[in-house]
């Protein structure tokens, strides 16, 4: 069998993904790849799915029809080689954790219940913290974190988990400049490394920059493939039809 | 009224056997309600266990009648405990499909499922008493509870469902924590969030079903509420929560049975809510890490830095000052004088707080991300808040490359 020959670089890929809220579709048979050692954007309008295709394709929300492929298996086999960043809003911030706790909560699949938690995986935790410049809030109760601290948490959280591919909702909703910047830097050294990130991102003027490829989504798929190729004027006023002029007046 | 005697007596478990028993009990079942109410409050689910408790009474009913109508003994309290048990679920699963298929809040659910179980409960035990059958007296109890005649047998099942507890709680932490605080993540992360969340509402009963026998179905669910609620004021950790909960649930059973031991017709179930309600409200004003005491002082004492650092300052500039709260917090430290001119060692603090305001505006030029944090570091000593190597930098920094330090 050659099946996966196919799918020899993908590290993610959803096939004729249909999602609805209730009778209201979100998502209209789309098919998507994002290619490993890649960094990739979602991008599409306010209620385009981008959220939804992620969440979809996790098993968080279910979908109509359709599938999605990790590595080329299912979900369940690779689980471990996944680490998803959820919103930031997702969370109530008052609960009881310090930014080291949440950070050990991406430890928890790898360690058994009557595991300890121990100096060693203290020290990976900081590790972890130290790679988004955050280890002197290690001990501080998360409600105290600024948003973007907040989120430099959440990304700790994910490096904890070890994966190899990296879907991250919004990460950049929110967030000061400081932390917009050691994010893609970071994902940018996991990219280089081997690694794979795909994010839902809003802001259009840094697609560029930041991106190898993309996925411009409005409901269906209207574009998918390098920024190069597929991050044109064209297919962004197929997906945002007259609203660009408002969203970002500098691209047209 | 109290009797000191038998309240030190039943403190010190030396006031009989019956009364050792009960107390023996009710600390496991608070410490249980405690620790499992944890969970609960930050699944934000605390009044689930009330729908749940209410939902008892009719199981409690109908098991009675049954029992009785095969000739046995009504009263016989597996069979009363196990009717109570089926109800509650029903009663669950009733809420659970509400918020699900329809568009009731669970809020709304959980009132009409509560009122309408425990309507047909109380029309039930309406029924029994009058029927006059398989020994029903004392079946009233599960209103509100009752520890008189509490055999050694209950205690021990108390004593197993405190164990069982500890248990699960221990080996299901992690995913119950994660479901608690992060739903998404949690099932990315592989965790069956329906899996926990039912073994969390199996905790719930277990504990319910069992504390009907001491506080009774109406104030069960505050075992599972106040001990959490009060146990969050005290700490920022999930896991210290837990234990401090459990330890506010197990005092609240000891001293609530103590007392009821200690001051006749004092029924135990009432007064050990009412006791871990004072502890409740204890920690609501005394609790350093979130109390209403703590955080007034805290605010005040911050308040005075500013004062302080403002009127330092002023006296340096030798600009008058005319704010009343300035004056006092300087004048209370003998930085001014009653005609509000400076003392020597007025003088001294406000040139070192003059060199320490230059450091930290360097610091924050160097640092333009720490500036939030920097409002509360820069008003005290400098040296408490950073280290000697840093402050060595910036006091260079300050010199300039010339090695001289800038005219005040």
């Amino acid at each position: 069998m050659n099946v996966h020959v196919a799918d020899g670089g993908a590290a993610f890929k959803v096939r004729g993904l249909s999602v609805a809220y209730g009778d209201k579709p979100a998502l209209s048979s789309v098919d998507a790849v994002f290619q490993q050692g890649r960094m990739s954007a979602i991008v599409g309008p306010n209620g385009a799915g981008k959220s939804t295709m992620l969440k979809a394709a996790m098993g968080i929300i279910p979908s109509i029809s359709g599938d999605a492929l990790f590595f080329g298996r299912p979900l369940d086999e690779v689980r471990s080689r996944i680490a998803y960043v959820p919103q930031r809003a997702s969370v109530d911030w008052d609960f009881p954790a310090t930014v080291i706790d949440v950070v050990l909560m991406g430890l928890y699949r790898s360690l058994g219940p009557f595991t300890l938690i121990g100096r060693r995986q203290r020290e990976f935790a900081l590790g972890c913290l130290e790679e988004v410049d955050m280890v002197s809030l290690a001990d501080r109760q998360i409600g105290q974190l600024s948003g973007g601290q907040q989120q430099r948490v959440f990304i700790a959280r994910a490096l904890a988990q070890k994966a190899d591919l990296l879907l991250l909702d919004e990460p950049f909703a929110g967030v000061d400049a400081a932390t917009e910047k050691t994010i893609v830097t970071l994902l940018k050294k996991l990219v280089r490394e081997g690694g794979t990130a795909v994010a839902v991102h809003h802001d259009l003027s840094t697609v560029t920059a930041y991106f190898d490829d993309v996925l411009i989504l409005n409901v269906r798929r209207i574009a998918n493939g390098p920024v190069k190729k597929a991050f044109t004027e064209a297919h962004l006023a197929e997906a945002y039809g007259g609203r660009l002029v408002q969203a970002e007046p500098e691209l047209i | 009224m109290i009797d000191i005697a038998a309240f030190i007596n039943a403190l010190t478990f030396s006031a009989g056997y019956n009364t050792a028993i009960v107390a023996v009990g009710a600390i496991l079942l608070g410490w249980a309600g405690g620790t499992v109410g944890t969970y609960l409050l930050l699944r934000q689910r605390s009044l689930v266990s009330d729908a749940l408790s209410h939902a008892t009474l009719p199981g409690v009913g109908i098991a009675f009648l049954l029992m009785a109508w095969f000739g046995g003994s009504g009263r016989f309290l597996p069979g009363l405990l196990l009717g109570a048990a089926i109800s509650a679920m029903i009663g669950l699963a009733g809420v659970e499909w509400l918020t699900r298929r329809t568009r009731l809040n669970s809020d709304a659910a959980i009132g009409a499922v509560l009122s309408s179980f425990f309507g047909l409960g109380v029309v039930l035990l309406t029924i029994i008493q009058s029927l006059g059958i398989g020994r029903q007296a004392g079946i009233g109890s599960f209103l509100l509870g009752s520890t008189s005649g509490m055999l050694r047998n209950e205690a021990y099942t108390l004593a197993a469902l405190a164990l069982f507890v500890a248990f699960l709680v221990f080996v299901f932490r992690r995913p119950l924590t994660l479901v608690c605080f992060d739903e998404t993540f949690a099932r990315t992360s592989g965790i069956d969030i329906r899996r926990t969340d039912l073994l969390l509402m199996f905790l719930v009963m277990a504990v319910t079903v069992t504390g009907l026998r001491i506080v009774g179905l109406i104030l069960v669910v505050a075992l599972l509420i106040i001990p959490p609620v009060a146990a969050r004021f005290w700490t920022e950790k999930t896991n210290t929560m837990i234990v401090v909960s459990g330890l506010v649930g197990a005092a609240s059973g000891f001293i609530g049975t103590a007392l009821s031991a200690s001051v006749p017709n004092f029924p135990a179930g009432p007064v050990i809510v009412l006791v871990a309600a004072v502890l409740f409200v204890l920690s609501l004003l005394l609790a350093p890490a979130r109390g209403v005491f703590y955080g007034l002082y805290r605010a005040r004492a911050f308040s005075r830095k500013v004062h302080r650092r403002q009127g330092l300052l002023a006296i340096l500039r030798g600009e008058a000052i005319y704010d009343k709260d300035t004056i006092r917090v300087l004048k209370s430290e003998k930085l001014i004088r009653g005609d509000g001119t400076p003392t020597r060692a007025g003088l001294d603090a406000a040139e070192t707080a003059a060199r320490e305001e230059a450091l930290w505006t360097i610091y924050l030029r160097n640092n333009p991300d720490a500036a939030y944090r920097a409002a509360r570091m820069r008003l005290d000593p400098i040296a408490d808040r950073l280290t000697a190597s840093e402050i060595a930098e910036l006091e260079r920094q300050f010199a300039g490359p010339s090695g001289v330090l800038p005219a005040q």
